[in-house]
């Protein structure tokens, strides 16, 4: 279990990661979302060890992941900006890979035909796509209790991103591993976190399981014989209202069952509700923030 | 140490340091190909000299190919989330930087010995020199790895290299101008630590000296220096320190931001700045200098320009101008006062007269053919006189010159005085008091020299002459009766006296 509480990193005088708490399980993937600047890189490399903390703790299984080298075996990460040293190959890499972690060469072997790289090909000549398909094959090869992922699917065709997924899937299923992912592509997110975590100002602003709280969050589409306004509908948690003609499209934070029963006591004449996916519920409480 | 990451340098580097080694041996074996069986030694010699070379050369290549990735966002992320603390990683690079630059170092001198040397240079030799390499080597690896870890760009770090390699340099510029500009006769005796500052600042220039004092003792002014070893383990000492605070400790965040580190740019362009203007202070202030202004206004603009190197924008603030003005004003108030006490009262000082076996005046001058007191300096085209001497005392005879050496340091007085009350213009006569070992000794201790001094009168030459030769060489530029140009040559004084009375 990854279990970080209260850690601070600044740059300079700014302070990027505000006294951050998070909690990932065994088995678990872990959707890191929010704005440019809202501090997920800053957050993976500390997790991964690159940045030592300034205050509080990040631990895995209880050992620091900055000062543990036997810990730090047992991280892969995949910066965003992927580093092969000039004129390395597949193969070269692998002396590095078997040198410094726990290299299981038939893993290798299964996911160098999955990502279907070449193994004596000069990495420098590789598309940003192929390259990160490298990274993605070594860190996996490595067999990871903790994977760190910094916008893992960025560069990645429909293909690729559908081994990739296929391939965490595997690894969930066979290991105890965890996993942290970061993405703007929030819809691919959806379909392989559980849970997710919302970074706002160098700090947690919500996270939790994922389908619960999607669960919480509804779109209601509502019509009525006669008006309503805004706040008729006060007592309900509104994130988002909006009315064309006597139509009212409305985004309600809560237990869908509850909410709909109090919708209803206000005798609408259309009452539709639509569930939201991790893009909507994202901005839905980025807005609700702001 | 890392084994595995040790190991993995080295396989996965293999060709490059490959490369290394056999450009570094075989430059070492040139000196095989102008074999000259009457000078063995001097194979070994030159082998070892370029050997030495090629070892600083890549104590500074080494750091820059191995700590790179310090300086890269993208490989930092890569080589700090390894499995290998810091401190591993840095130990690992700065033993490879040592295993190949000492390495190679012994292969090739070990190879020159045993096949061309070893009936010459003693056993005894070859280990003292390799003992001192191996120390001296571990310590430029240390610093120059130091020196590269402070800047947060590989540009830089190369840059700050040559800065801090060059720095002992400048230095030790600025206090020759110092002692020659501004203390009357360079008044510090031989064994002045003050004389040594450039080579004490620079571990390269250390290792160099006592390379040469143990391969070749009797060339070497000095001998073995041991007392070399107490700066160099403080400069290991302090490389380490400096390690510690920007490798192991260092926020991996540093990588491509600017290097604003006080040991960087900050610190390099400031000293340089500073000994610059302090020898350009100390020539304004003990002579007239013309085109001052233009060599301030360079100045200025270099001074400008390395800021813009250094903060990557060419925006001009008012910090380094009003930075620029402050050193200027600083400098100049700081040499008139040195000046106005003569050299900080260093002028004054006593003299180191009798340390060694023998004390030499040394004294030439241009001057007026028809009166030899009379200066020249401001008139070469007309005919003129060239007059020396030495006088060489033997110390423990220097009873029998009692009365001639009191005069000396009666004109060696006078000499200081002039030398700060310069209304005179310009004087050609020099001046130089020295110690010697041995009477055809090259080399000269506690060496005091004036410029500015009076020319001696004829009367004074004459009783120096009766201590010594006095050599007067009248120089002819102008055909004047039976005279003709390329007539003369060197002459005693007693000779050149009845020359210029049948001559008159």
């Amino acid at each position: 279990m990854l279990k970080i509480e209260h850690l601070s990193k600044s740059f300079g005088k700014k302070e990027v990661l505000k006294d951050l708490n998070l909690t990932v399980n065994d088995k678990s993937i872990v959707g890191l979302v929010g704005i440019n600047g809202a501090g997920k890189s800053t957050l993976l490399r500390s997790i991964a060890g690159v940045y030592e903390p300034e205050t509080g703790s990040i631990m895995l299984d209880g050992r620091s992941t900055y000062h543990d080298m036997e810990t730090k075996k047992k991280i892969a990460f995949v910066s965003d900006e992927a580093y092969f040293p000039i004129g390395s190959t597949i193969e070269s890499l692998k002396l590095f890979y078997e040198s410094m972690y726990n290299f299981d060469p038939d893993a290798f072997r299964k996911y160098l035909d999955m990502f279907e790289l070449s193994p004596k090909a000069s990495i420098s000549t590789f598309s940003k796509g192929m390259k990160r398909r490298v990274s993605l094959l070594f860190a996996l090869a490595i067999h990871p209790k903790l994977l760190l992922l910094d916008e893992a699917y960025d560069g990645l065709e429909p293909l690729a991103r559908l081994h990739f997924k296929q391939a965490l899937t595997d690894l969930l299923e066979d290991e105890e591993v965890s996993v942290v992912i970061s993405s703007h592509s929030l819809k691919e997110l959806e379909d392989i976190c559980d849970s997710f975590a919302m970074l706002e100002n160098g700090s947690i602003m919500k996270g939790g399981d994922l389908t619960e709280s999607k669960d919480n969050i509804n779109k209601y589409q509502l019509a009525f014989t006669d008006e309503h306004t805004k706040d008729d509908f006060k007592d309900l948690e509104i994130l988002q209202y909006e009315k064309e003609g006597q139509v009212y499209k409305l985004v309600i934070r809560g237990d869908m069952e509850t909410v709909e029963a109090k919708l209803r006591e206000m005798n609408p004449i259309l009452l539709n509700i639509l569930p939201v996916n991790f893009e909507e519920l994202f901005i839905y409480e980025l807005e609700k923030k702001h | 140490m890392n084994k595995n990451y040790f190991k993995w340098l080295i396989r996965s580097r293999k060709i490059s340091l490959l490369f290394f080694i056999l450009i570094y041996i075989g430059f070492q074996l040139i000196p095989f190909t102008g074999f000259d069986p009457v000078y063995p030694k001097d194979t070994f010699i030159t082998s070892a000299n370029i050997g030495c070379v090629l070892s600083i050369l890549l104590t500074i290549a080494m750091p820059v190919y191995l700590f790179s990735y310090i300086h890269r966002k993208s490989s930092v992320d890569m080589y700090f989330s390894l499995p290998v603390s810091r401190k591993e990683q840095l130990i690992t690079n700065l033993f490879l930087t040592w295993l190949i630059s000492y390495g190679c170092f012994f292969v090739g001198t070990t190879l020159v010995w045993l096949l061309r040397a070893r009936g010459i240079i003693l056993l005894r030799t070859f280990v003292a020199l390799q003992l001192f390499s191996v120390f001296s080597i571990a310590v430029l690896t240390l610093f120059h790895t130091a020196v590269y870890t402070i800047t947060n760009t590989v540009f830089d770090g190369v840059v700050m290299i040559g800065a801090y390699t060059l720095l002992p340099v400048i230095v030790e510029l600025t206090v020759i101008s110092f002692l020659y500009s501004m203390i009357a006769g360079r008044n510090l005796p031989s064994d002045s630590l003050v004389n040594q500052i450039g080579t004490l600042l620079s571990p390269i220039s250390m290792f160099f000296i006592n390379t040469g004092a143990i391969l070749e003792p009797e060339y070497s002014d000095t001998g073995f220096m041991s007392l070399y070893l107490l700066p160099m383990s403080i400069f290991a000492l302090l490389s380490a320190l400096l390690l510690r605070h920007h490798f192991i400790k260092r926020k991996a965040e540093r990588a491509e931001q600017l290097s604003d580190d006080i040991l960087a740019y900050p610190f390099i362009i400031n000293v340089y700045l500073l000994l610059v203007l302090l020898d350009l202070s100390w020539t304004v202030v003990s002579d007239s200098f013309e085109g001052l202004q233009f060599v301030y206004l360079l100045l200025f603009f270099i001074y400008i320009v390395a800021s813009f190197v250094y903060k990557r924008s060419i925006k001009i603030s008012y910090k380094p101008i009003v930075l620029f003005l402050i050193f200027c004003i600083g400098t100049m108030g700081f040499a008139k006062l040195g000046w106005a006490t003569e050299g900080f009262g260093l002028s004054s000082l006593p003299y180191n007269l009798y340390s060694e076996k023998y004390l030499c005046y040394q004294y030439r001058a241009d001057v007026k053919l028809e009166d030899l007191s009379l200066d020249n300096s401001d008139n070469y085209d007309e005919n003129y006189a060239n007059v020396s001497f030495i006088l060489t005392i033997p110390t423990e005879n220097k009873a029998d010159y009692k009365d001639i050496i009191e005069k000396l340091e009666a004109y060696r007085k006078q000499s200081r005085s002039r030398f700060y009350n310069r209304n005179t213009g310009y004087s050609s006569v020099y001046f130089e008091v020295y110690n010697k070992k041995a009477e055809d000794d090259y080399r000269e201790y506690n060496d005091y020299s004036y410029t500015g001094a009076y020319p001696f009168s004829e009367e004074e030459l004459k009783e120096i002459s009766r201590y010594c030769d006095v050599t007067v060489y009248p120089i002819i530029n102008k055909e004047t009766g039976s005279l003709k140009f390329g007539d003369l040559e060197a002459m005693t004084l007693v000779d050149f006296l009845n020359f210029r009375q049948v001559f008159n």
